[in-house]
């Protein structure tokens, strides 16, 4: 398989609910960087790869 | 238009998507959004663009043709995802998980193994996956996930 990085069925399940749980709410904003990458980090998704200010 | 105009017209064209996208099972037109909410086109079209480089949903290139509504795909993808009598296809695996996450209903995603190409079958019920092990790749680095989003 290809590199990159993979998760469980279960750790996806949970990105999902905090990435959209409230993407319907009138008031949604997209998270600013620091926002997204405290979100990943939440899960452990830490690291170069999930680095979105570009650390790979 | 003052800002506060610009973002209060921007959440309920994004509403709009949506609320449209959901129960068509495609994207409305920039003219369906325009008569709905009875909004110039020319604003509306401002409205998508300012969404777009706002990331919050992606537009077809050099249009104001919605081509995602994030985690929903206008497009055909592997991933099709179906609840509440409805079918749409989300733009990855993680979007096939983010439809009943936004939702927050139960699910049925279908989607090919990207290992083996065989099919697989994931539901979502009472707010808990089920699966058979599957596993979900990325094989984009999250800082390049918007170089081509398309691709990612």
């Amino acid at each position: 398989m290809a590199q990159g990085a993979t998760l469980s069925l279960e750790q996806g399940w949970e990105l999902a609910k905090l990435w959209y749980k409230d993407r319907l709410r009138g008031d949604w904003q997209r998270p600013n960087l620091e926002e997204a990458q405290i979100l990943l980090a939440s899960l452990g998704l830490s690291g170069r790869f999930w680095d979105l200010a570009g650390g790979s | 238009m003052l800002q506060n105009e610009e973002l209060e017209l921007d959440q309920t064209v994004r509403l709009h998507v949506y609320g449209h996208f959901l129960t068509e099972e495609e994207p409305p037109t920039l003219r369906q959004i325009a008569s709905a909410l009875e909004v110039s086109s020319d604003l509306i079209a401002q409205a998508l663009e300012r969404l777009a480089r706002a990331r919050s949903l992606v537009l077809r290139p050099g249009t104001t043709e919605i081509l995602m509504a994030m985690p929903l795909s206008a497009d055909p993808t592997p991933f099709e995802v179906s609840a509440g009598g409805h079918t749409w296809w989300a733009n990855c695996a993680w979007d096939a998980l983010g439809v009943p996450a936004m939702l927050n209903c139960d699910a049925r995603i279908s989607a090919p193994c990207a290992d083996c190409g065989e099919p697989l079958a994931v539901r979502v019920v009472n707010g808990e996956v089920q699966g058979q092990g599957e596993l979900i790749h990325f094989t984009v680095p999250a800082a390049h996930w918007w170089d081509d989003i398309t691709y990612t």
